[in-house]
């Protein structure tokens, strides 16, 4: 069983993610994976005081969260998964858990990275990640909200 | 050469927000008041939260105001979040959610007259005041 959306976002939980996609998807629960969020409560609390009541959120480390996404047991068809970093991934499949399909939702500018779309800027060592993570069959796309234009990751690299 | 005064500023003033709505924020703001030097506006359209939480912290450390408010559009989201990050780091500074331009006018128009919290008290409550429904409806 797969989430409804498994999505790289720097900035995790924030307007995009609540107003854009989890209600857009009528998500029930949000899944915030990243290892420095789950141990600090403060930057936790913080993060779920963003999320309406409605919509449950999980805050787990890389571990808990691919253990609990390879659990078949646990019903995610509602559910968005958020971590901050094409690195997590590669974390993620590390522990036994690979997503089909991943959402590049927003790296957002710093040094050293290049844009290739308004939401998206990468280094050499991002690019490489998602590289690698491709070839090994996992679809990568980029798209900020869901009315925006969907781009396969190939084609961004290319522009 | 002109020499060039540097006017200390007892308070300084961020706006944080979602695409250009700050630096049109501060753009209305003079209009109505005139210009103003402790003032900055930041939006997250394109920066990284650490790359912009660098930004403000240097303006703040260049600005050495007493005191720092930091106003973002939309409590709850990013610019909120890199807000509260900052107000916690450092004593003098007050966060304060859903800027709208009443509060800004409040702001300009007070922040000479009284002590800084009850000054934050009082814009934020002009900020909502400002918001007003006409005819009343059901």
């Amino acid at each position: 069983m797969q989430p409804q959306l498994f999505r790289i976002d720097d900035r995790l939980i924030h307007g995009q993610v609540v107003v854009g996609w989890a209600r857009n998807l009528k998500s029930n629960r949000i899944i915030l994976c990243d290892d420095d969020v789950a141990c600090n409560d403060w930057e936790r609390e913080l993060y779920l005081s963003c999320v309406v009541q409605t919509v449950e959120t999980l805050v787990m480390n890389t571990e808990e969260t691919s253990r609990y996404l390879a659990d078949e047991s646990h019903d995610v068809r509602k559910t968005i998964v958020l971590v901050k970093s094409p690195d997590v991934v590669e974390e993620l499949i590390g522990f036994g858990y690979t997503p089909v399909s991943v959402n590049l939702g927003g790296i957002h500018f710093a040094d050293n990275r290049k844009e290739f779309l308004p939401y998206l800027f990468l280094n050499d060592d991002e690019i490489k990640c998602l590289r690698s993570l491709e070839s090994r069959g996992v679809e990568i796309y980029c798209q900020d909200v869901p009315t925006s234009k969907k781009y396969n990751l190939t084609e961004i690299l290319l522009l | 050469m002109a020499q060039r005064y540097r006017v200390m500023h007892r308070i300084a003033a961020f706006i944080i927000t979602h695409g250009d709505v700050a630096s049109a924020l501060k753009d209305a703001l003079e209009k109505i008041t005139g210009a103003h030097e402790n003032i900055f506006t930041y939006s997250n359209k394109s920066d990284a939260l650490p790359v912009l939480r660098q930004k403000i912290l240097e303006q703040k450390a260049e600005t050495a105001a007493e005191h720092t408010v930091i106003f973002v559009d939309f409590a709850g989201g990013s610019c909120w979040a890199l807000g509260a990050m900052i107000q916690k780091e450092f004593e003098d500074v007050r966060l304060v959610g859903g800027v709208n331009l009443p509060m800004l006018v409040s702001f300009f128009t007070n922040q000479n007259q009284m002590e800084f919290d009850p000054l934050i008290k009082k814009i934020a409550n002009d900020g909502r005041r400002g918001i007003v429904v006409q005819p009343e409806v059901e």
